[in-house]
């Protein structure tokens, strides 16, 4: 009787905690419930009225542009600022709070459908009796998922391995420890071709070979052919192998473009209009000068190519950009002309602005910066050569006030003499032991190198603006943008000659063998003999004007016309 | 049945629909830019919490000890399913919402295999203590920190209302994602790419009130299938899991369902949430055994070349995995911008830049890291091969099953059976030991099994 008596009030007591706990499953259910229509409207509303992005913010921020001295206008904002900021932290202590609330609400929703659930024990059908073979059933499956699931995984490694592609298996690295590995031409495969400005060292001497004296550009005679370039530059072609590169730029298109040189073809055009760092306004830049004044330089594993917006960029010679960066614009009112030259791994930037002189060398293959050289000079628009003096090498630039040499490696200044003015364009040359440099309205001078380099001659008329002396052993020659070309002695700098032509001159002179190539600015190249007095051998139009330095090699020669690339050859 | 499935759809449902709104815990992180104070003012931030003081990782070292220490003697002495419980309410409220989930056991993980392989790091006493204590513990009595310590375990056992069984089958292939898990976890540590466990913690929004979005989905998600799958992250994620199984199935003293001797009465058939009772054997095994034999005879000789061949295939992880470490993901980046596939810099790249370091050193560091990758994934694609096999032979196993037992490796020690057992209602003093006796049916069994 007694135990039926419990039995009774422990059942009556058991009821009683699920009815309570039912109700509290309905109160946390629907205090839940409510709380969360709440948050979600809140939230709602907070992205509709995105306070950071409020329009009315906006206008008074555009108003305030026109008229930045508006000190009303200004508390307006600031005022609207601080509401919109007040209201996203209230609405932060409103989510956070109603968050804590909603977790309570679960919480207590759960425990309560636990204590339920525990009413409820979980008891098997005692009916249906044990399946005597379920156990091995269960293994024998097993196996077969294990073995498919093992399968699986093995499959999906190999697919993710063979799918997925590093950026870097491409990137050769130089050894720790070891020697730099060479992946760039050696002086003298660079001597056999035409890698940068006016050639190898930057000192326009060809190597002597049987090259055309004789061509019309409008009848066709000795033109191998002649295709059509799609943006400006005034930068000259440079070669490798049989491969013509050139750059071409405008206000919004930047490309490098290489061409075949047996037949003229664009074999491909790289565009470089996506620089990290390239700046959104262009420059503004002279006429005659433009975007793509540089001249480009190869090491002969890889293009390189500058322009007046300061974007630098690496091609392979397939046109494949291995880099590309922004060097920053050029403080440049012309625009940037100095070209660029390689030395080893090395690409040297000259960057001398109105802001200061910068000599910048770039590890070719990564675009990392190896030195970047402040140079006490003004700005100046002329391009480096190299000059094995026999003792080292020096890098040379000509500028305002000093023609300086540094060494290539380090970008350490190793000599300055000071001798020049103005807007410096002509690069320096060397011969012999000596460096000639030129500019308008300064002088022309022989600087020897041995011992303290120094000017032993200088002269004063008839000075190249723009192109660049060159020099021989025996005689420096000048062409200048008014149309003459004097030839000195390179050791006293007494003139043997002058002539005067009919176009002024902005390509320099380039020497074959006993022969000087000038080309004057309409596209009239002439060519004369290198010696004391004036012979002239041949007067031959391209047809079309040119101020860019004709390239020399496999027994043609390349100029760049305002329009064309041509190919001259017998 | 239809019903009770319809039950289970409509708590799914009504959990799922309740905790939405736990989504807007996302959006209190950073949505304004960072202003640029131009005073001396420190950002607080609130995402990750602030080191503590020394005296902080003493006690914490003292609640988990004390914590195990209870949990154990819960399950062993006093057999109290409520208790354990209890404690383990606790346990969430201290080591989850008040400690903010860190130092977990689960993740110093991670902080052990950096230290191990990286002499430099410090790893802290406390995360020794975390990473060691539930392994020696349940090297002696089984997963009681599973049970009522671990803060993951805890509000997962929180939210198991209506558990269903996953199939046999399908338990054994997500049996392996624990493994690869482990693995990838330690050779992210041991490379110095981050610490995934912590990363990919699917409770740490609600612990700290504040996660990345996809956390908090990766969370709900995890919270609302354990209504219904019981401890899924514990089953078929959990790395620590892992290492405690390993442990556990070496334990002498175990917990066990009674507290008597099993009489076969199949009422705790179904009491285990996370499928950890091993049910008896009636059947004699099957009688292919020569055919076992030989299949488990190939398994043996293919093992190293099932295993070397594993490694081979986690060694061409490398890439992809790789992509994960900082320094090869800027490495990229910066190859991409380089050669102008990508226009637009980064923060991370614009950072690089400004710093002046060479990018070819950027590169051979990346490189470096690929080759640790690579050989990582030997070792990870090795070790998940061997453990492939392992299982796979472990089920060739033609042992009867007697009575109802736990599975030591798995059983979580949370007491959820003992109530089941007809003798633990002797043991209260519920049922007279003749009750018991006659709801079982051993000596039929044993007859059964000798005839």
């Amino acid at each position: 009787m007694n135990s039926q008596k419990e039995e009774h009030t422990s059942k009556n007591s058991s009821l009683m905690w699920y009815g309570i706990a039912k109700k509290i499953v309905i109160f946390a259910a629907v205090s839940a419930g409510i709380l969360s229509v709440l948050m979600i409207a809140n939230y709602l509303q907070t992205k509709s009225n995105d306070p950071l992005n409020s329009q009315v913010i906006t206008q008074l921020i555009s108003k305030l542009q026109d008229n930045p001295e508006d000190s009303v206008l200004k508390e307006q904002i600031r005022a609207l600022d601080l509401l919109a900021r007040k209201a996203y932290f209230t609405y932060q202590w409103q989510i956070r709070t109603g968050g804590y609330l909603l977790f309570a609400f679960v919480l207590l929703l759960l425990l309560a459908f636990k204590f339920l659930s525990s009413l409820q024990p979980r008891l098997p059908n005692l009916d249906e009796g044990l399946r005597s073979e379920e156990g091995w059933e269960n293994k024998l499956l097993s196996r077969k998922y294990i073995l498919f699931g093992g399968l699986g995984v093995f499959m999906l490694a190999l697919i993710l391995g063979i799918v997925s592609q590093s950026e870097l298996k491409n990137i050769g690295l130089v050894k720790k420890g070891g020697s730099q590995a060479s992946d760039f031409a050696s002086i003298e495969e660079m001597k056999k071709n035409w890698p940068g400005f006016r050639g190898p060292e930057g000192n326009g001497v060809a190597v002597d070979a049987d090259y055309p004296t004789d061509w019309d550009g409008s009848s066709g005679e000795n033109i191998l052919w002649k295709t059509p370039i799609s943006h400006p530059g005034y930068n000259s072609p440079i070669i490798w192998g049989k491969k013509i590169f050139l750059s071409g730029a405008d206000r919004d298109t930047q490309v490098v473009y290489c061409f075949d040189a047996d037949s003229g073809d664009l074999l491909w055009q790289t565009e470089l209009n996506d620089i990290p760092g390239s700046p959104e306004r262009r420059p503004s830049v002279g006429d005659d000068t433009g975007f793509a004044a540089p001249t480009m330089t190869t090491d002969g594993e890889r293009v390189f190519a500058l322009f007046a917006t300061g974007d630098i960029a690496c091609l392979d010679l397939e046109g494949k950009r291995i880099w590309a960066k922004n060097l920053g614009v050029p403080d440049n009112h012309y625009g940037h002309s100095s070209s660029l030259i390689t030395y080893q791994d090395l690409l040297i930037v000259p960057f001398d602005q109105n802001t200061g002189g910068r000599l910048l060398a770039l590890r070719a293959r990564s675009g990392d910066v190896v030195y970047d050289q402040l140079r006490d000079v003004e700005i100046s628009w002329a391009s480096p050569i190299l000059v094995d003096t026999g003792d080292r090498i020096e890098l040379i630039l000509n500028s305002n006030p000093f023609v300086m040499s540094h060494d290539p490696r380090t970008g350490e200044e190793l000599w300055r003499v000071k001798c020049m003015l103005g807007e410096v364009a002509p690069s320096p040359v060397y011969a012999d032991g000596m460096v000639f440099a030129v500019n308008d309205y300064a002088r022309l001078v022989g600087i020897k190198l041995k011992g303290t380099p120094e000017v032993v001659w200088e002269y004063i008329d008839d000075l190249s603006e723009v192109a660049s002396p060159l020099a021989t052993k025996e005689f420096v020659f000048m062409a200048a943008s008014f149309g003459t070309i004097s030839c000195f002695d390179s050791k006293s700098g007494e003139r043997y000659w002058f002539h005067d032509f009919d176009e002024g001159f902005y390509s320099s002179p380039i020497l074959v063998g006993d022969k000087v190539y000038c080309m004057d600015m309409s596209g009239v190249l002439y060519i004369f003999k290198a010696q004391k007095e004036f012979e002239l051998i041949s007067r031959n139009e391209l047809g079309e004007w040119a101020m860019t330095i004709p390239a020399f090699m496999h027994n043609r020669i390349y100029i760049r016309g305002k329009k064309h690339l041509f190919c001259i050859g017998n | 049945m239809k019903q009770s499935r319809i039950k289970k759809g409509k708590i799914f449902i009504t959990i799922f629909l309740l905790l939405c709104p736990l989504l807007c815990l996302s959006q209190i992180q950073e949505r304004f830019p960072k202003p640029d104070f131009e005073t001396d003012y420190l950002r607080p931030d609130f995402l990750a919490p602030l080191p503590r003081a020394a005296a902080w990782e003493y006690i914490d070292i003292f609640v988990l000890a004390a914590a195990l220490f209870l949990a154990t003697y819960f399950a062993f002495k006093l057999r109290s399913r409520r208790n354990i419980f209890f404690l383990m309410v606790f346990s969430l409220a201290y080591f989850g919402f008040f400690r903010k989930g860190c130092v977990c056991s689960i993740g110093a993980i991670q902080n052990v295999s950096l230290a191990l392989f990286n002499p430099e790091y410090a790893i802290p006493l406390s995360v020794i203590v975390f990473f060691i204590l539930p392994l020696i513990v349940a090297l002696f009595y089984g997963r009681t920190f599973c049970a009522a310590v671990c803060p993951l375990g805890a509000i997962q056992d929180a939210v198991v209302l209506k558990p269903t069984k996953v199939p046999k089958g399908l338990e054994s292939v997500l049996g392996l994602l624990p493994y690869i898990y482990l693995g990838l976890a330690v050779l992210f540590a041991v490379t110095g790419t981050g610490f995934i466990i912590c990363q990919y913690d699917p409770f740490i929004g609600f612990f700290r009130f504040g996660a990345d979005f996809n956390m908090v989905i990766f969370g709900m998600s995890m919270l609302v299938l354990g209504t219904v799958v019981a401890r899924p992250y514990c089953r078929f994620l959990c790395p620590y899991g892992v290492l405690l199984n390993w442990m556990s199935r070496l334990s002498k003293r175990h917990v066990r369902i009674t507290p008597d001797e099993c009489n076969n009465c199949r009422l705790c058939e179904e009491s285990c949430p996370f499928g950890s009772i091993k049910k008896p054997d009636e059947a004699a095994p099957p009688a292919n055994k020569e055919a076992d034999i030989r299949r488990l005879a190939l398994v043996f000789v293919l093992l190293p070349v099932l295993v070397i061949g594993s490694g081979w295939a986690g060694s061409l992880l490398n890439i992809s995995l790789s992509h994960q470490h900082a320094t090869v993901s800027l490495a990229e980046e910066i190859l991409l911008e380089n050669s102008g596939r990508r226009p637009e810099m980064t923060d991370e790249t614009k950072a690089f830049r400004a710093s002046g370091k060479p990018t070819e050193e950027l590169y051979a560091e990346a490189k470096a890291v690929q080759q640790q990758f690579k050989r990582g994934g030997w070792i990870l694609g090795g070790f998940i091969g061997l453990i492939i096999c392992l299982k796979f032979i472990g089920l060739f196993s033609r042992r009867r099953q007697l009575e109802y037992d736990m599975d030591k490796g798995t059983c979580l020690s949370c007491g959820r059976c003992f109530s089941y057992c007809p003798y633990e209602q002797v043991r209260l003093g519920l049922l007279s030991p003749e009750e018991a006796d006659r709801l079982g049916t051993k000596e039929k069994k044993i007859k059964q099994f000798r005839a």
